[in-house]
């Protein structure tokens, strides 16, 4: 067989094109996938007798990037389980989060020490953190999905490859959305976002006294998340005479339970902060705009199903 | 108008004792004390000028390097410097002589800060020069290679009984030096020649301005960084408390850090290809014996984090 392509003989990283990745084991389909491990060189000039660039600083390397996938239901109205498995570790981070894909070759090796093409494989990235994720709705579109990730290699397993298991399927639009909240049935709600933000610490160490020359490591270290915040907004479009009483003035909502549905997906939040919304008068159809956050107890991040709850 | 590098100076190396070194700045200060005296004198107008000794400094900047420069970079320069103080294989000293040697070592890069000092003598030009001379060991095709900064994984480090999760570390070596001066020699005959010396390989001049120096000690000590882990056993409660932490002592004992578990103090860099790929960043002096003196625990919302301070017993060789 000579087209479309050459199959004759192995192409291990991109022979038959899966551009889908796989989420602690089940598979995904992506808009884009842009996550690489990456390095920082800090090259610099010295008194060196000449103005060529001699000395280079590499720094540590991880893997980060963005994901970027539509909320997809199959035919029975499921949500995908790599999209459950997605938005379960966002909310709950210390969960652990692996992802595989046919074509991000990486090196585990001293990268200052190694020859630039040797060793390269394609590595489950075992230790991956949700930095922020990112649900947006807006006048009458698809529900996106917007993710970035840090992380890291903790132990150097090969992937597992990434097969399509695709039923059929559509993505959650904008007839599949509601928002409510405890005195609002909010009926004018044109845009809404909903977005996870887990503050993440990457360090890195000295090597410990006794660790052999060839263990050496320039990976970051350790994955800490020392905060997680949940926010969001909404843009109204006011009704005459309808905003006397939605209008949200700021402040403390104890007790709010503002719910955004997405399909089967659930987000409650019962304690809001809100800021104090806004409303520009211009000559069109008046929105106003309203940011929040989730007020919380500290140790509920720590668990499952603190935001979402997937029926 | 064509291109004139020359006030750039871009093509520059510094040369220290005869011995080139990379270098992120140089500064040179010298000075010559004098001040104005007023007599009972029958006018305010200075006609006397108290003129002593002269005073020369020189600080580097220079990185700790992997690779190629690893033998022109502050470290090298530094290990050569104790050597001569120590007269080890055969060195003497040489002007300028080192009083301080602060080095840097995080997760971005090491360096070390250099403070010498020399004498101020001009009729001496090889003690400090800025030079066109290349260095040829920054060539990335030469016998050690290409060159980079020595970054975290360039180092191990065992700071007291502590091995992981230091996350940087400052250390001091201290050369104590004492100036003096030297009146003329009864013999002398009224040439300048006549009052230079040289006694056991040093040079010095007698009735000059020019100071003769002398190292009388050399200390080392230092401070580090290390995470500290607070795991659901609660591993940081006894923080503070045991001597892990300090070095404490025992009445008619002497303890080290690391007694205990045999553990000796340790600052390594990696060095490829020779011995164990680890060599220790002071080749001259044996540094395996220290106290921990200081142990700062701070808490914040981010990393927690001691700050500790310790100091070497310099021994052996």
């Amino acid at each position: 067989m000579s087209f479309p392509g050459i199959l004759t003989r192995g192409e291990f990283a991109t022979g038959l094109i899966v551009r889908s990745i796989r989420i602690n084991g089940y598979y995904m389909l992506v808009e884009s996938f842009d996550i690489h491990q990456q390095q920082e060189f800090k090259s610099a000039h010295y008194l060196q007798a000449g103005p060529g660039l001699s000395i280079t600083n590499i720094g540590a390397k991880k893997f980060s990037g963005t994901l970027k996938c539509p909320l997809r239901l199959n035919y029975a109205g499921e949500l995908d389980n790599a999209l459950i498995e997605l938005l379960n570790h966002a909310q709950n981070p210390v969960s652990t989060l692996t992802i595989d894909t046919n074509h991000m070759l990486s090196h585990f090796k001293l990268t200052a020490e190694s020859e630039v093409a040797d060793d390269n494989r394609l590595i489950s990235m075992d230790s991956v953190i949700v930095k922020s994720l990112t649900i947006s709705v807006a006048d009458g579109g698809l529900a996106s999905l917007d993710v970035d990730f840090e992380g890291m290699v903790d132990s150097r397993t090969d992937y597992i490859p990434v097969s399509p298991t695709l039923n059929i399927g559509r993505p959650i639009s904008w007839g599949d959305c509601y928002i409510y909240r405890q005195e609002s049935a909010m009926r004018t709600v044109t845009k809404f976002t909903l977005k996870i933000t887990n503050t993440i610490e990457t360090p890195v160490f000295l090597m410990p006294g006794n660790l052999a020359f060839a263990s050496r490591d320039d990976q970051i270290q350790l994955l800490g998340i020392s905060a997680v915040s949940w926010t969001g907004s909404f843009d109204e479009i006011v009704r005459t005479g309808a905003d006397l009483n939605t209008f949200i003035h700021g402040g403390y909502k104890v007790e709010d339970y503002l719910t955004i549905e997405l399909g089967p997906i659930k987000a409650e939040v019962p304690v809001t902060m809100y800021k104090k919304a806004t409303m520009p008068l211009v000559s069109n159809l008046l929105k106003r705009s309203t940011e929040w956050e989730a007020i919380m107890a500290p140790e509920l991040p720590l668990s499952p199903n603190g935001l979402f709850t997937i029926s | 108008m064509p291109i004139n590098n020359d006030i750039f100076g871009v093509y520059k190396s510094v040369r220290v004792s005869g011995q080139q070194i990379v270098a992120k700045s140089v500064k040179r200060n010298r000075k010559m004390s004098t001040k104005v005296t007023n007599y009972l004198q029958a006018t305010p107008k200075s006609r006397i000028l108290d003129i002593a000794g002269t005073e020369d400094d020189i600080t580097i900047e220079a990185p700790i390097l992997i690779g190629g420069g690893s033998v022109v970079d502050g470290r090298n320069f530094v290990n050569e410097k104790v050597k001569e103080i120590l007269r080890i294989d055969g060195n003497v000293p040489t002007l300028p002589v080192l009083s301080s040697a602060k080095y840097t070592i995080g997760e971005s890069g090491a360096s070390v800060s250099l403070t010498l000092k020399s004498d101020g003598d001009p009729r001496i030009s090889s003690g400090f020069a800025i030079t066109t001379d290349v260095i040829t060991e920054l060539d990335p095709l030469g016998a050690g290679g290409p060159s980079r900064e020595a970054v975290f994984y360039d180092f191990r480090a065992q700071l007291g009984s502590r091995k992981y999760y230091i996350m940087s570390a400052d250390i001091s070596l201290d050369a104590t030096t004492e100036e003096a001066y030297f009146l003329n020699p009864g013999t002398w005959d009224g040439t300048e020649e006549n009052s230079y010396f040289n006694i056991g390989g040093v040079g010095f001049t007698a009735g000059k301005q020019f100071p003769f120096m002398g190292v009388s000690s050399i200390t080392l000590s230092g401070g580090g960084k290390a995470a500290v882990m607070l795991t659901p056993a609660g591993e940081a409660a006894g923080l503070g408390l045991t001597s892990v932490d300090v070095t404490y002592q025992k009445a008619g004992e002497t303890i080290y850090s690391g007694k205990v578990t045999n553990d000796t103090f340790l600052l390594e860099i990696a060095t490829p290809g020779v011995g164990t790929g680890w060599t220790s960043l002071f080749q001259n002096l044996d540094l395996s014996r220290a106290v921990i003196d200081t142990a700062n625990f701070s808490v914040s919302t981010g990393i927690m984090t001691m700050d500790f301070n310790f100091k070497c017993w310099i021994s052996g060789i």
